[in-house]
């Protein structure tokens, strides 16, 4: 054998025993086994079949990140089957909702209100969750306290969602609400979330205030909402901006780095509203992103005039006449 | 007084190992033990190794040695475990073609040993044998028994599809 060393004497040829058979591996190798897995899930899925003393650790990393999109009809009923599941889940010991890090809601909303036309063969009289005028209602509201029941929560990202005004109601969200009343507010810092093609006919985002406002820090947020059109966009002023103070909770997170994306008036003005009462002017946000900015630097102007002193990244990553030019066509 | 160069390993089964110290200190166990011990020509038992295993363990260490000052990276004792980017070579695979049982002994030595490329690639051969199989087949490929009833298993076969990916 190459490299000098040399056996003396005593050695078997063979191994001993198998006290190390994939059934009875020490659980930190059976670990690194399955983190190996690169997070395939179905790999995953299948190892967490194979036995019972690789089920626990198999579902560790299969529920590590989760991806919930469920069909566009039936949202709210879907969504309260899906956290039912793992709050059912954490009563009955095995508590999936532990192992989740990373989760993403996507609405699947594809019937915003410029689209109806081209979608009317979507208009589904079955389903529960539209409204009037098209939207898909996702009951945004349901979603605060969600660290209660993924309390290791590293990334949250909501994704396509619509918002309805609560004075419309839905026969069916009353329970909804409930369930989610009773558990404990969560307290653990959340390193991302990210909010994105979010949808409101009403001006009325309190609902995503008070997700971010359930959190006490937030490492990274990620705000983007929908682009709305011009018959639309008269109701997103910055006055129904300044609403947003009334309506969000007075406590509200301390936010590390902020990043907006379809960036228009009304963002900045609630995001600008959001840092003043956080205390993100006073020094603990470090970063402003800004991407695909419909407004002009203007729009920024007082917004950059509180942060500036503390600011250590600022990307304003604007096209004001591209929005120009096509707007006028 | 032998070579300060060398230093001899001692199997749990007393096969001796005299072996070059800068292949022994890819292990952190072993470089943390010489580091205590100074200049000795005292033996190094390994009493949960086998000397069937150590050999492996030592010429794996060996066709590595060049790969030794990674060990000093900033991510070799890292807390994020998921970085398990190892890359496994030919050689890797030829050297892991072993039957199953020592396949498995090398990897819960080279754990012991904190020898993080060892582990890295034994489980990168382990997960890819598993990759693209169904719970019989894992169960067959490890002579695993299934422990489930066939309702448990369908059970948990439902629960399992919350865990979507998209």
């Amino acid at each position: 054998m190459k490299g000098g060393h040399s056996a003396t004497h005593n050695m078997p040829e063979s191994s001993s025993s198998l006290p190390h058979a994939p059934a009875h591996l020490p659980r930190e190798i059976l670990l690194m086994l399955l983190e190996s897995l690169d997070g395939d899930k179905e790999a995953l899925r299948s190892c967490s079949l194979v036995c019972r003393a690789w089920l626990s650790i198999s579902r560790s990393q299969l529920f590590r990140a989760i991806y919930f999109r469920p069909p566009h009809t039936g949202w709210t009923d879907c969504f309260v089957r899906f956290l039912y599941f793992f709050l059912t889940s954490q009563r009955s010991g095995s508590d999936l909702g532990r192992h989740v890090e990373d989760l993403t809601f996507h609405g699947g909303c594809r019937r915003v209100p410029y689209l109806l036309d081209k979608y009317n063969d979507l208009d589904d009289s079955g389903s529960r969750d539209r409204s009037e005028d098209g939207y898909v209602s996702c009951q945004l509201h349901v979603l605060v306290r969600l660290g209660s029941v993924f309390p290791r929560l590293k990334r949250l990202a909501l994704v396509d969602l619509s918002i309805e005004s609560r004075t419309q109601g839905h026969a069916h969200d009353g329970g909804v609400d409930h369930t989610i009343a009773v558990l404990p507010e969560d307290r653990s810092p959340l390193g991302e979330l990210h909010i994105h093609q979010i949808h409101s006919h009403m001006d009325n985002y309190s609902d995503i205030f008070q997700v971010i406002c359930s959190f006490p820090e937030i490492g990274k947020l990620s705000l983007g909402f929908t682009w709305q059109p011009e018959r639309l966009r008269i109701f997103r002023s910055s006055e129904a901006a300044s609403r947003f103070v009334d309506e969000t909770p007075n406590r509200c997170p301390v936010i590390r780095n902020l990043e907006l994306g379809n960036t228009d008036q009304f963002l900045v003005s609630i995001c600008h509203a959001l840092m003043r009462r956080s205390g993100g002017f006073e020094g603990s946000l470090h970063s402003l992103r800004c991407r695909r900015g419909w407004m002009g630097i203007e729009t920024f102007r007082p917004l950059l005039a509180d942060a500036r002193v503390h600011l250590r990244e600022l990307n304003l990553d604007l096209f004001e006449d591209d929005y120009r030019d096509w707007g006028s066509t | 007084m032998g070579d300060s160069n060398r230093l001899t390993l001692v199997a749990s089964d007393g096969g001796k190992f005299v072996v070059d110290k800068e292949v022994v200190q890819m292990s952190v166990l072993l470089k943390n033990m010489i580091e205590d011990l100074g200049e000795t020509d005292e033996s190094i038992p390994i009493p949960n190794v086998t000397s069937p295993v150590l050999t492996k363990v030592i010429e794996f260490c060996e066709n590595h040695r060049t790969d030794a000052a990674r060990t000093d990276g900033p991510n070799v004792d890292g807390d994020d475990a998921r970085m398990r980017t190892a890359v496994v070579s030919d050689w890797d695979r030829q050297f892991f073609d072993v039957d199953q049982d020592l396949m498995f002994e090398i990897i819960v030595a080279a754990n012991y040993l904190d020898i993080k490329s060892l582990v890295d690639v034994g489980c990168k051969v382990v997960a890819d044998m598993i990759k693209g199989k169904s719970p019989q087949e894992i169960r067959d490929l490890f002579d695993i028994v299934n422990d489930f009833s066939p309702e448990e298993e369908a059970a948990l076969r439902k629960e399992n599809e919350w865990a979507n990916d998209r």
